[in-house]
């Protein structure tokens, strides 16, 4: 099984690295113009032979160039529309670009400007000689609020999250593919399960037993599994912590399994995940999180964060502080922390401070699919905030 | 990332009013935001803001000024220094007249930047930054200087001006500026400069306590920023007056430069003459003096498209005749 998938990543990698997608694509577009051409070559030709026939040839041909151009136009301002072509995929790529450009410049000259500004009142004014203002404190404050959570973007989000939910169950329960599985089950740690429209229940005990399967009857792990244990593990911590988000009964339907490897197991992403119900508590949980544990991956550290601050919102009236504040009295420093990650560990200071995380926070940042599902878990509860959202 | 920080900012400002457990977990966040890396600019906002409410309830707080410090550190230590939009984030209040008399007790140097380069890149701040004169003065005998601080205190001073020294102690800031040697790379911009060092060497210690290099340094920024600098002829000549009497020939070797170069074009004869006999006397003392002095000069005429004045070339040339008589 492992040579074949080794086998199909070889070529899932050889098609990348020589871009096949490409030529297959331009092989529609190929039939497109030829197609054109020959319509149009053919009104020409029948110009000079009979005109009323002509002139019914050059109808059809422009009624199919206006509906050729609808369905770009159409496939290019929405990504859900089923007629994609690649003109309208190159079309809105090429859109965005240019929208990103106008975006930046006009953020580029308010920077200039306030560069400017400020040149000319700290460092022009004196040599003209004038002698510098008597400016009494003042309170001064520029804080530009930042756009809201749009709710196309919230619809587009939750039609996805509902779409995927659906179809990692599916696979989980009917589809005996390892890689289908794999795939699946990597989902699996990521998707904001519970939410509202999300009416899937995920095959939890499925996921259990898949990674108690990577585990020999010494509870060591097979050789070759360690990736799917990782993943299973991540989405048996996400979809309990998601339940307990919804309530703490709610939580007893996705219980944490009593299982337990031996240690040492093979990588520190893996271990940080070490599963043993009790001594994982939250409070446990978030004093670790906090500390950094130096030796993790990115993408774990950014993963496990966005699970910490799930659990810390979850468990926020019943968080044991002293424990909490124990655990983070040691810092340490040597560990960057990716940016994401970072502001997830904002987030969580919020809540350990004891403040209600707003809506202002609902904002969906620059990251990868799992992280900004906190944002928007929220934003589900709030749907005032949609409504009452104002575009302009 | 705006909505997260102010969600923060709220947070922070709210345990402090908040139960003790929550104030504990303070200084544990501050800890944990100084060792963040790549640290955003608006963090100088948030932390200025907190520096404020800080001050306003040490009570509620156990080693409230170490909270302070440490808020100075993780807004402004990673702030380049040649970046200066913090004007338009940051609020100043009363309480931050508190920051001054906190920073300065702990003798930590980089605190102390931090205090300057926020106060020194807001162009609202300059009440609060003149407030630090006397601080300054002597500061140099109890912290050593990083050449952060010490850059940050070259731009106070351009900043603060002469007039504040004055009244916090001329002789001790004198000695601050002989420890900072400043040079031209150092200073933003000439003119407040010369301005200052006019006024120091023109003060009651000046020509005594300010460094040679300092006198050099003002025939330096006295050359380009001569057509927008204004000099006192009846101050200068006293000054001139004490340089001899202390016969420190190479400062009058200097500031008979500076003085040529910014002597108006309408000065009359007999000013001229004053110069001309303190300058025999100089050259006679000092004949190296000679050629120094017409190099400056030349340079100068050459910048502002200026002629020498004749006076000045006839007292050159009796100079360079006596000297060669003497030589024979």
């Amino acid at each position: 099984m492992i040579e074949r998938c080794g086998d199909r990543q070889r070529k899932c990698d050889g098609l990348e690295k020589w871009p096949l997608h490409f030529f297959v694509e331009s092989l529609p577009v190929m039939l497109q113009v030829a197609l054109l051409l020959l319509a149009c070559g053919l009104c020409r030709h029948m110009w000079s032979i009979n005109a009323p026939v002509a002139r019914t040839l050059t109808g059809l041909t422009g009624l199919g160039v206006v509906f050729y151009i609808g369905i770009v136009i159409a496939g290019m301002s929405s990504y859900a529309c089923p007629f994609q072509t690649p003109a309208s995929n190159a079309l809105r790529g090429s859109w965005k670009k240019v929208r990103h450009g106008i975006t930046s410049s006009v953020v580029h000259s308010e920077r200039m400007l306030s560069q400017v500004q400020q040149m000319w009142k700290r460092r022009v004014r004196p040599l003209r000689h004038q002698s510098p203002p008597t400016i009494l404190l003042e309170n001064v404050q520029v804080r530009r609020s930042e756009p809201w959570l749009k709710p196309q973007d919230l619809a587009i989000i939750r039609r996805t999250n509902t779409d995927d939910a659906r179809c990692v169950s599916w696979i989980l329960r009917n589809i005996t593919d390892p890689e289908a599985l794999d795939a699946a089950i990597r989902l699996a740690g990521e998707i904001r399960w519970f939410d509202d429209g999300v009416n899937v229940t995920p095959p939890y005990d499925l996921i259990v037993s898949t990674f108690e399967a990577c585990l020999d009857s010494t509870k060591t792990l097979y050789p070759g599994s360690r990736g799917r244990a990782y993943y299973s593990v991540r989405a048996i911590l996400w979809i309990h912590v998601l339940a307990t988000c919804k309530s703490e009964e709610f939580a007893r339907i996705f219980p944490l399994p009593r299982i337990k490897f031996t240690t040492p197991v093979p990588d520190p992403d893996l271990e940080h995940l070490y599963i043993s119900d009790g001594i994982w508590s939250a409070d446990l949980r978030i004093g670790l999180f906090l500390r950094t544990e130096p030796g993790h991956t990115p993408l774990h550290s950014q993963w496990i964060s966005n699970l910490i601050l799930h659990d810390s919102w979850a468990n926020r009236t019943g968080l044991n502080y002293k424990t909490i504040l124990y655990l983070v009295s040691v810092h340490k420093t040597e560990t960057i922390i990716p940016l994401n990650t970072t502001l997830n560990r904002l987030l969580v200071w919020c809540i350990l401070l004891g403040s209600p995380v707003e809506e202002e926070v609902l904002k969906v940042h620059d990251k990868s699919y799992s992280s900004p599902s906190f944002a928007v878990a929220q934003i589900t509860h709030c749907p005032s905030l949609v409504t009452a959202w104002d575009p302009s | 990332m705006g909505p997260i920080l102010g969600q923060l900012s709220k947070a922070d400002l709210s345990a402090i009013d908040g139960t003790p457990t929550q104030r504990e977990f303070i200084p544990c966040m501050l800890k944990d935001l100084v060792n963040w890396e790549n640290r955003p600019e608006d963090l100088a906002g948030i932390a200025y803001e907190w520096c404020s409410v800080i001050y306003e309830n040490p009570h509620h707080l156990q080693n409230w000024e170490g909270l302070l410090l440490l808020c100075l550190k993780f807004g402004f230590r990673h702030l380049d220094l040649q970046h200066q939009p913090i004007g338009g984030w940051v609020t100043h209040t009363e309480h931050h007249r508190g920051l001054i008399d906190v920073v300065f007790k702990s003798q930590e140097g980089e605190a102390i930047a931090d205090v300057l380069h926020v106060w020194s890149a807001s162009h609202t701040a300059q009440t609060l930054l003149s407030l630090c004169a006397g601080h300054l003065i002597d500061l140099h005998s109890f912290v050593p200087f990083s050449p952060r601080l010490r850059q940050l205190i070259i731009r106070s001073i351009e900043l603060i001006g002469y007039k504040k020294f004055e009244e916090a102690g001329v002789e001790m800031f004198i000695g601050l500026l002989n420890h900072l040697q400043v040079t031209i790379e150092d200073i933003d911009f000439g003119f407040p400069w010369a301005n200052l060092l006019l006024d120091t060497i023109q003060s009651s210690g000046g020509t005594k306590h300010l460094s040679h290099w300092y006198w050099e340094f003002l025939v330096e920024l006295a050359a380009p920023e001569s057509p927008w600098l204004e000099l006192d002829f009846v101050r200068s000549l006293r000054t001139i007056t004490s340089l001899t009497e202390t016969k420190q020939w190479s400062k009058l070797e200097c500031w008979m430069g500076s003085v040529w170069m910014l002597l108006p074009r309408q000065a009359d004869a007999m000013a001229e003459g004053e110069l001309g006999r303190s300058m025999l006397l100089l050259f006679h003392q000092r004949p190296g003096a000679v050629q120094k002095l017409e190099q400056w000069m030349e340079q100068w005429g050459q910048t502002h498209d200026r002629d020498i004045p004749e006076s000045y070339k006839q007292i050159c040339k009796q100079a360079r005749e006596a000297a060669q008589q003497n030589a024979l």
